[in-house]
This record gives structure tokens, sequence and C-alpha cells, in this order.
């Protein structure tokens, strides 16, 4: 973990609201892992802003986000070459090391965190991403580009595969062999990915978000409990500390080792 | 004393060991390296953040609000940003004293810091208990009684806001332990000082204050509150200049010490509590935005009474008349 300004030495508008950034730092690129994220300072507001990585090269990390308000838009207009202050890595990841053949779930922009498990596993990973409509679908070219076979889907039937991502990954989900789901977005697609991998018997982790301040757990205000609920229950899981990425048993989040 | 020079804005930090000395202050007979405590609930057991830097370097840590029991808190989300500043709604979740004593104390007490558990009840007997099983083990040096966190219904701001509940409270903790005893007080009063008065009566050592102000915001686009809780406890600078006022106000209507707190963020804000009447003071919120807030406060605090000709920051301590 570290707290630094780093230079933003390559940014890319993805969409009219989203914006890659690829960071120069070894330092940190050394110690992140897929599914974790940076806590980004946004000059003149005073908490930072959670968002994960997409990217993890030899000499940079790359993030993917979208402009949800005054924050992130204040961090979107940052330009190349300037400088971004972050606390990262944080949280725990998604467990590459542990599976061979990963089907990735991305719905929106859950989806970038996804790209950084595809690059890890290249032709050995499938992702089924499901966006709004033509217009929001990110990253397809850096997906193909890893060897990861790739399925976009949008809800209108504007481009790709028609229908949302969990309702896709269903169909091509038996003749995959796939021995775990990775799986990042909104709460109603976690909900469903969790009930396909309860179906098909394949273990799968999920990435949550919430609202949070120091992003190390040190002031408890992400918590989270059973997945899909405000129900806090006697586990004490925090999303910034114990996750973002966390395993399912049961409907009740468990934390990764 | 010197004019009260303004500290170079051009520095490079972590700046090169230096003798911090002039920092060394003695609060309710505890030795402390330096007046820069963590406050309760912005830095957990100390754990998190030795990830970028030992705790040591701290004066003192006041460890998450403790309670007899375990408490999950309030429902999600717990937290909204307001301007300058932030408001909370944790509802003190925390794994209870005995989890405390067992889990946590043990490698606090090895560490060269003050360590000040900060214990929250929902009756006077309550607090005794907790503050009874912290005396029994080595490790505590100061108890500091919560009697004004907002976020939770049963106790917590209902003893801060009463002179008579504060006394009791007080007393209860005062009969039930040896250690030194510092009551935090809510800044959600008409008037802070009587509150102030009820607590050193009862036999407090020491006074911490502010705790968080009551806010709440609204999500303009669901018509509703953000935080689940709906209201929440204001912290970070926008309260800072109430934190001043009534840390003044205090100061001088009782004789007992002071820890000051409330939206300080730099070494300036650290000097003006001080001068209001603290003598020792507490970072929570800044340090979310700038994990190293509590080690450039105390190195620009030096760094102040070198070229202040200050030998001791205490000689700062209520100059401000």
């Amino acid at each position: 973990m570290l707290q630094k300004e780093i230079k933003i030495n390559q940014k890319q508008w993805l969409n009219k609201t989203t914006v890659l950034f690829t960071l120069d730092s070894a330092e940190l690129s050394a110690q992140t892992r897929p599914g974790q994220f940076l806590n980004i300072k946004a000059d003149g507001k005073f908490l930072r802003r959670p968002i994960s990585v997409a990217q993890i090269g030899t000499d940079t990390v790359s993030i993917v986000f979208e402009i949800r308000g005054d924050g992130t838009r204040i961090i979107a207009e940052k330009n190349t070459g300037e400088m971004l202050d972050i606390l990262g890595p944080l949280g725990k990841g998604f467990s590459v090391e542990k599976y061979k053949k990963p089907l990735l779930i991305g719905g929106g922009i859950g989806s970038p965190p996804m790209l950084s498990i595809a690059e890890k596993y290249g032709e050995a990973s499938t992702a089924v991403l499901g966006f709004r409509n033509a217009e929001a679908v990110i990253l397809e070219g850096f997906f193909k580009n890893t060897g990861c076979t790739t399925m976009i889907c949008t809800d209108d039937r504007s481009y790709g595969y028609a229908g949302n991502a969990v309702f896709n990954a269903q169909k091509f989900i038996g003749g995959g062999n796939f021995d775990v789901i990775f799986a990042c977005g909104p709460k109603v697609m976690l909900k469903a990915a969790v009930k396909l991998a309860e179906e098909k018997k394949i273990p799968i982790e999920i990435s949550l978000e919430e609202r949070m301040a120091c992003g190390v757990g040190a002031c408890l205000g992400c918590a989270c409990g059973e997945i899909g609920d405000n129900k806090i229950t006697q586990t004490y899981l925090h999303v910034c500390k114990d996750g973002p990425v966390f395993g399912v048993e049961n409907g009740q989040l468990v934390k990764l080792q | 004393m010197g004019e009260g020079k303004t500290l170079s804005t051009e520095r490079v930090f972590p700046s090169p060991k230096k003798n911090m000395d002039c920092l060394h202050t003695k609060f309710l007979n505890v030795d402390f390296k330096n007046p820069v405590i963590a406050a309760s609930g912005t830095y957990g057991y100390g754990r998190e953040y030795e990830n970028l830097y030992p705790l040591e370097k701290l004066g003192g840590i006041s460890v998450k609000g403790t309670t007899l029991l375990p408490k999950p808190g309030n429902p999600v989300p717990r937290i909204a940003e307001t301007p300058s500043g932030m408001l909370n709604s944790i509802g003190l979740e925390n794994p209870g004293i005995d989890a405390f004593i067992n889990n946590e104390l043990p490698d606090l007490q090895k560490k060269d810091i003050a360590v000040i558990l900060n214990i929250s009840g929902n009756t006077p007997e309550q607090y005794g208990e907790i503050a009874a099983k912290a005396s029994l083990q080595p490790g505590v040096d100061i108890i500091e009684v919560n009697i004004s966190c907002p976020n939770v219904k049963q106790g917590g701001a209902a003893f801060g806001t009463s002179k008579e509940a504060a006394f009791a409270v007080t007393k209860a903790v005062r009969e039930a332990t040896n250690l030194p005893v510092m009551v935090k007080l809510s800044p959600n009063v008409t008037k802070i000082t009587e509150i102030a008065k009820a607590c050193e009566d009862a036999g407090a050592d020491g006074l911490s204050l502010i705790n968080t102000l009551l806010g709440m915001r609204i999500d303009v686009k669901t018509r509703r509150p953000i935080l689940a809780n709906v209201m929440g406890g204001l912290s970070g600078p926008a309260i800072f200049p109430v934190a001043v006022r009534m840390v003044y106000e205090t100061a001088r209507a009782v004789k007992i010490p002071i820890c000051g707190m409330g939206g300080i963020s730099t070494a300036e804000d650290a000097l003006e509590i001080m001068m209001a009447g603290a003598q020792t003071f507490q970072i929570g919120a800044a340090i979310f935005a700038d994990a190293y807030a509590p080690l450039k406060i105390a190195e620009d605090l030096s760094e102040w009474c070198r070229i202040n000709g200050v030998k001791n920051i205490s000689e700062i301590i209520g100059v401000c008349k």
C-alpha cells in the first residue's frame, strides 16, 4: 500500500462519460492484483473516490471509470502528464491463482475489473459483458486483444447479443467447463450471477461497491452483509478491507483467503 | 515567543529524522511524545495505517468506540460527503470490550504510544462495567467516555445533552476505575460549559471535545435521506471553527485539561486549538483525505516551535485571551 502522487501517462475517452487513465508506477503495479482498487483524491473534494484497477502492466496500472458526480468529473478532467494522488492498492482481489478456466461476467462499468483477469488468463478465459446500449459498450477491443473469448451484449439489442450479461452467460456456460465465475456489476446482475453459479455448482467470486471514506478498514463505513440488501449481520464484513471481492456460500458473503 | 511566523509550504515529506522533543507533552499524567492523537473511529485499532508508517509516530490513539457487547452498527449507506467534510452514521460497530482486551490490547500495549480506550454504553452501569474490565488489564492509559455519539438510539448523545445524565455516567466510570477519565463532549447542546462542569464535578480528570455535529443530507433524485439512518455526525474542516469556539469556552469554565478535536487538518489548525486551550488534540476525518496528516502535523508543529523559539509546545496552551 502506498499514498503517492502518480503521473498519468495516457488518457483515453472510451465513450462520452467513461475514461481510461494509465498510471506510471512500477512500485504500484508490483503490488496490485486483479480486483483491487485505488482511493483517488479529487481536488477540492474532501473524500477520495474508490476506483478499481482495469489493467496491471509491468510498470503501469490503468483505471477505467465513469463520471457519476462532481468528484469523478474532477478526476476525469485531469490530463496526460498531470499527477493523480492515489492511496492503494486496496482490498482483496480475485483468486486468480486458484482457478484455471474462469467465466467473467461484467455489467456496465463493472467490466473494467474483469479486464485485468482476462489479461492474466488470455485464451483460457471467456468474458460476457453486458451494457445498456451500443453507446455504453467499452473495452471490447482490449478484451479481445488478451485472447479472451469475448461476448458483448446489450439490453436494448443495439449491439452484440441481445439481453443482459447473465442471461447470455447462461446460454454459453454449459459447454465451457468453467471452474469459476468472476463477476462485477450492479447488484441485480450479481444476484442473478450468484443464482447461476449455484445452479451450475460452480464457485463464484463477486466484486461489490459501497460508499466509503478511508478505504483501508479503519472507519467501518462500507459494511456489507447478505448480498443485495441492507441487512447488516454480525459478520462485520467491509467492502474496502474484507472485499471488494467476496466469495458467496448459501447466499452469504464469504471473505476470501 | 515569536511573532507567529507561518510555515513554509515548500518542504519534503517525510523529512529526515528530526528531534521532536519540543512536542513532548504530559496529559492526564500520561506521557505523550507529541500531542497528536488519532481520533476514535477514524483509525481502527491502529493496524490499518501501519502499512504506511509505524503507529508509534503518533502521540496517542483513541481506539474505536467500544461497548460491553459486540455491536453490528447501522445499515448502509453510512457515509455521505459534505462541503469540506463528511457525515457518518457507523452506529458504533465494534466487537465488544472482551474482544478488544483479547485481540487488540496485547499488540497495542507493546507499542510506545498512549492508548486511549473510548467507551460507550446504554446505562451508567454499563459504562462502569466496561471501565472496570479495562482497568483489570495493563495497557489502557486513559479512558475516554463517549457521551456524545449521535448515531445510536440508546445512550450516546442522550447522556451528553443533559447535565444530570453526564454527571451520572462520569461518576459511574470514576467509581469503577483508577485510570485517568476523560469525557468526550457533544457539540449538540445549548451550553457546553454546563455539561463540562457537571463532568468535572463528577470526578472527570479531563475532557475531550468536540464530537460530531448532527447533520443530514437528502438525495434529490430519490427524495430520500442519503444515510440509511437518516441523520449522521458531521466532521471535517467544516466544523473546525465550532470546535475552536467550544474549546475556548470550556477551557475558561473548567480547571481540568482538555483534548481538542473537530476538523483539525493542518498544524495551523492544531496551533489554533491549543491556543484556544487544548493540551493535546485528536485528528479524525483528515486522515481519510491524507493518511499522513497526523505525521505532517507533528512535523510541522516541531518546525513551528523551532522557527518561533518555542522550547515546548505546551507554552502555547490557552495563550489566546
